[in-house]
């Protein structure tokens, strides 16, 4: 490999890990938080290594919003909400796709011109909501 | 939703991120406190966010060019910067136009963002349609103005979907 090759691989591997720790920073920094006190978040210097304090955040945790009532009520919308979907988008999308009648574009036109997932609301802020008031 | 709560953490004052920048000498920056620097934490987020979802559309359309297109444009002397003019960029057009609509009617109804980082402020310099509409609605209990606000949003969306059905569908045939 030539000399010139090299360096642009070599620049080429740093760029994409500077996309790298930048996609990934927050993700690990979130684990950082879960596992240490709350100060330790606007701590200086910063706190880089993993806590012992996961179970306290976790009881706490519970205690204020009962967390695992809130697990089980975002996994049971959107279980049923699946199965719903599923069941009525495909027909649609088959009835649609397979035959052709009067209005066909319309429809579909409606359709994609007013999903609209803001106002369907995913299950994360129909829950922040409700918590608001 | 989570991501905007956790930008907000390591957004405040003496958060991650003006930890981080004192390090290297910049001063604490009122990243969700001035009405410019707010603007710059939500598209900074919003950045952060979205990159991954338009990058694996833009992959899956690149995937898509055939390669032969290149190898004959390589055998006819063009260069690669002219086969990314001549071919990348035509093959990717209706994708372009996909992702920048797209992203526009999403931005259009921003809502988890500055809901969550700045509430709209300070003085509404961060104010959206959605978080608007939200305020409105069920803030101040004005249904009749919200509920107007919302139909406005979607004549927007629909407009620029109509738009994009055209063009992008027109690709197609």
């Amino acid at each position: 490999m030539s000399e010139r090759m090299m360096g642009r691989t070599i620049g080429r591997y740093v760029l994409l890990a500077i996309f790298m720790v930048i996609s990934i920073f927050p993700f690990y920094w979130m684990l950082i938080g879960a596992t240490n006190h709350s100060s330790k978040m606007f701590s200086k210097p910063i706190t880089l290594l993993p806590g012992k304090e996961f179970i306290t955040n976790l009881v706490n945790l519970n205690d204020n919003i009962g967390i695992y009532r809130v697990l089980f009520n975002s996994l049971l919308v959107s279980g049923a909400y699946v199965l719903l979907a599923l069941a009525i988008s495909t027909a649609a999308a088959y009835v649609l796709a397979k035959f052709q009648f009067r209005g066909a574009n319309l429809i579909f036109f409606i359709v994609y011109a007013f999903d609209d997932d803001s106002v369907t609301g995913n299950g994360d802020s129909t829950v922040q909501i409700d918590v608001e008031f | 939703m989570a991501y905007s709560l956790l930008f907000s953490i390591m957004l405040q004052d003496s958060g991650l991120i003006n930890n981080l920048l004192s390090y290297i000498g910049i001063g604490p920056i009122p990243w969700l406190s001035s009405a410019s620097w707010s603007k710059v934490s939500i598209i900074l987020a919003m950045i952060w966010r979205w990159t991954g979802y338009n990058m694996v559309i833009y992959l899956a359309a690149l995937q898509n060019i055939p390669e032969d297109t290149y190898e004959a444009a390589d055998m006819d002397g063009a260069g690669k910067i002219r086969q990314f003019f001549s071919i990348t960029i035509p093959q990717l057009k209706p994708v372009i136009l996909f992702t920048a609509i797209l992203s526009t009617i999403g931005t259009l109804q921003l809502f988890d963002e500055p809901f969550n980082l700045t509430k709209g402020g300070p003085a509404d310099s961060t104010m959206t349609l959605g978080l608007y509409i939200y305020q409105n609605g069920f803030k101040y209990f004005d249904f009749n103005y919200a509920s107007a606000v919302a139909y406005v949003v979607v004549i927007i969306v629909a407009v620029l979907s109509f738009i994009q059905f055209k063009f992008a569908g027109a690709e197609k045939k």
